[in-house]
C-alpha cells in the first residue's frame, strides 16, 4: 500500500492526506477528535480497562489484515456489483419493454374488431331473420306431414271399401251360380230344357229343311 | 526475562457467564456460557442480514448487500445441482442455514478477543452426527430395506459381500465422526497456532528494545497467517456443506 | 399472509427436514448423556473447572 515513490511526495501533502481522512469538517473537530480519541485511549490502558498482552498483537495483525483487504477487495468488488446491477437491471427493463410490446399487440387485436356492435347487431338480426324461416320451414313441414297422413288413411279407407264390395259381388254371383246349380239338379227343370232342346232342335231343322 | 506460556487450549473453555442454576428436570438448566452467547450472536447475525437485504423497496437495483446474498445463494444452488441434481433442490434451504451458520461462527471465532463455536467437538460432533443420522433416517424412510444396499458397491463378487459390508459400515460411521472432527480440528489448529506465534512475538516484543524496533516482523508473519485462517474458515465452511450435500446424495440416489 | 410487505413464499419446513428434526434430539440427549459421564470420572469431577463437579463455584 506505501507508494514506492513517497521520498518525493511533499511532507505536508502528506500531512494533508492524513487530515483529510479523519472525520469530521474542520481542522477544529478534527483536532477534537483526536484529542478526546488519544484521552480515551489513555485513560483504558491507565484504568487497566484495556491490558496489553499477547493477544493484542493478534489485534493489530488482524487489523493489518482486515484494512489491506477491504482496500484490495472494494474496487473489485464494486466493478462485480456494477456488472450484476447492470445484468439484473437489464433484465427487469428487458421484461418491461417485453410486457410493453404484449400488451401493445394486444391493444391492436383488439382495434381491429373496433365496430364489433354494428356486427353484432347484424349478426342478431339475421339469426332472428333464420330463426324466423326455420319456424316457417317447420310449419310447412308439419303440414305436409299432416296431409300425407290424411292421404294415407282415406286411401287406406277407400282399399277397404273397395274389398269389400268385391267381396259382396262374389258372394252374390256364387249364390246365383248355387241357385242355378240346384235347379239344374230338378228333373222337372232338366225335362223342360230337354224338351226346349228338342223343339229348338226341330226348329233348326224344319227351318233348314225348308 | 520471564517466559509465561499460557495453555494455548485456554481460548476454547467454556465459561458460564450468567444463568439460572435450578435444575427442575435433569435436562433443565439455563446457563448462558460464552459458547451460548457466540450462538446467539451468530443467530443474530444471520436473520438480521437476511432482514435488512429485504428492507430497500427496490429489490435487485441498488442492494449491493442483497446482491452478494443472491451470489452465495446461486453458488450454493450450483453446489447442490452438481451433488444432487434435481432431487436435492428442496435441500437447499438447510443447505443454506447450515452454511451460513459455520460460516459465521469461524469469522466470528477469527475476530480478536472472541470465541470460536466450531472448535468446540460437541457442538461440531453434534452437527455431523445430527446430519448422518437425519441422512440415514431418510434413507430408510425412501428405501426401506434396499437402504442396506448402499454397504454393498455395485458389482462386488459374493465371497467379498461379509467383508465389504463390514468396511462399508465402519468407513459410514467415520463418515459422521470425520465430517464433525475435520472442521473443529482445522479451527482448533489455527486458533492455537496464531495464540502460540501471538505469544511468542509478545514475548520478543516487550523482551528488549530491538523486539520493539523488529516488533513488525512478528505481526506481518501473524498477518499472513490470519490471511491464511480466514480463508481456511471459508473453506472449511465450504467442506462441510459439500459433503453433507453429497452424503444427501448418496442417500437419495443409493449409488 | 403478507408480513409486513413481504411477499409470502410457502418454502416446505417439515418435508425435507423431519428425519433431522428426529435426530436433533436423539444427538443432543446421547452428548448431554456422554458429557455427564465424562464429567463424573475421576481426573474431572474435582476440577473446579466443572459445572457439576464437587468444587463448583
Amino acid at each position: 500500500m506505501v507508494p514506492s515513490n513517497n521520498q518525493h511526495t511533499d511532507p505536508k501533502q502528506k500531512a494533508h492526506s492524513i487530515i483529510d481522512s479523519l472525520p469530521g469538517n474542520s481542522l477544529l473537530t478534527k483536532t477534537g477528535y483526536i484529542t478526546v480519541g488519544t484521552g480515551l485511549v489513555a485513560l483504558t490502558i491507565s484504568k487497566e480497562l484495556y491490558v496489553f498482552n499477547e493477544e493484542t498483537v493478534v489485534l493489530l495483525a488482524f487489523i493489518g489484515l482486515i484494512i489491506p483487504l477491504y482496500r484490495v477487495l472494494r474496487k473489485p468488488f464494486n466493478e462485480w456489483f456494477e456488472e450484476q446491477q447492470k445484468r439484473v437491471n437489464s433484465v427487469l427493463d428487458q421484461a418491461q419493454e417485453d410486457h410493453k410490446t404484449a400488451v401493445k399487440d394486444r391493444i391492436n387485436n383488439i382495434g381491429q374488431v373496433g365496430d364489433i356492435v354494428d356486427i353484432t347487431k347484424a349478426l342478431f338480426e339475421m339469426s332472428k331473420e333464420t330463426a324466423k324461416l326455420d319456424a316457417e320451414a317447420f310449419e310447412l313441414k308439419q303440414k305436409a306431414t299432416v296431409a300425407a297422413e290424411i292421404k294415407a288413411v282415406l286411401d287406406s279407407w277407400v282399399r277397404y271399401e273397395a274389398s269389400l264390395r268385391e267381396r259382396e259381388q262374389k258372394d252374390l254371383a256364387n249364390y246365383v251360380i248355387e241357385r242355378v246349380m240346384t235347379q239344374l239338379r230338378d228333373e222337372k227343370t232338366q225335362q223342360e230344357i230337354l224338351n226346349q232342346s228338342i223343339q229348338d232342335v226341330e226348329r233348326i231343322v224344319n227351318s233348314k229343311t225348308a | 526475562m520471564l517466559c509465561i506460556l499460557n495453555n494455548p487450549l485456554e481460548q476454547f473453555e467454556i465459561i458460564k457467564l450468567l444463568g439460572i442454576d435450578a435444575p427442575l428436570l435433569p435436562l433443565i438448566e439455563l446457563p448462558l456460557t460464552n459458547l451460548g452467547l457466540y450462538l446467539l450472536i451468530v443467530l443474530g447475525v444471520v436473520i438480521s442480514g437476511l432482514v435488512i437485504s429485504f428492507i430497500p423497496a427496490r429489490i435487485g437495483r441498488d442492494n449491493s448487500w442483497l446482491v452478494t446474498l443472491e451470489s452465495i445463494y446461486g453458488f450454493l444452488v450450483n453446489l447442490v445441482d452438481s451433488q444432487v441434481a434435481i432431487a436435492g433442490h428442496i435441500y437447499i434451504p438447510a443447505i443454506i442455514a447450515l452454511f451460513s451458520f459455520i460460516l459465521l461462527c469461524n469469522l466470528f471465532g477469527l475476530i480478536p478477543y472472541s470465541y470460536t463455536v466450531t472448535a468446540q467437538f460437541a457442538l461440531t460432533l453434534g452437527l455431523s452426527f445430527t446430519v448422518l443420522l437425519g441422512v440415514t433416517i431418510l434413507g430408510l424412510q425412501r428405501h426401506g430395506v434396499h437402504f442396506f444396499s448402499i454397504l454393498v458397491p455395485a458389482g462386488t463378487p459374493l465371497v467379498l459381500v461379509p467383508l465389504l459390508v463390514v468396511i462399508e459400515a465402519i468407513s459410514y460411521l467415520a463418515r459422521a465422526i470425520s465430517l464433525g472432527v475435520r472442521l473443529s480440528a482445522n479451527m482448533i489448529s489455527g486458533h492455537v497456532l496464531l495464540k502460540i506465534i501471538s505469544t511468542f512475538s509478545w514475548q520478543f516484543i516487550t523482551g528488549s528494545i530491538l523486539g520493539v524496533i523488529l516488533g513488525f516482523l512478528p505481526v506481518l508473519f501473524l498477518t499472513a497467517l490470519y490471511a491464511l485462517e480466514l480463508g481456511v474458515a471459508i473453506l472449511q465452511a465450504y467442506v462441510f456443506v459439500l459433503l453433507t450435500a453429497s452424503y444427501l446424495n448418496d442417500v437419495l440416489s443409493l449409488h | 399472509m403478507a408480513f409486513l410487505g413481504f411477499r409470502r413464499f410457502p418454502t416446505p419446513i417439515i418435508k425435507p427436514m423431519w428425519p433431522f428434526m428426529i435426530s436433533g434430539p436423539i444427538i443432543l440427549y446421547l452428548l448431554h448423556k456422554i458429557e455427564k459421564a465424562g464429567q463424573s470420572v475421576p481426573p474431572f469431577d474435582t476440577d473446579p473447572r466443572n459445572p457439576r463437579g464437587m468444587y463448583r463455584i
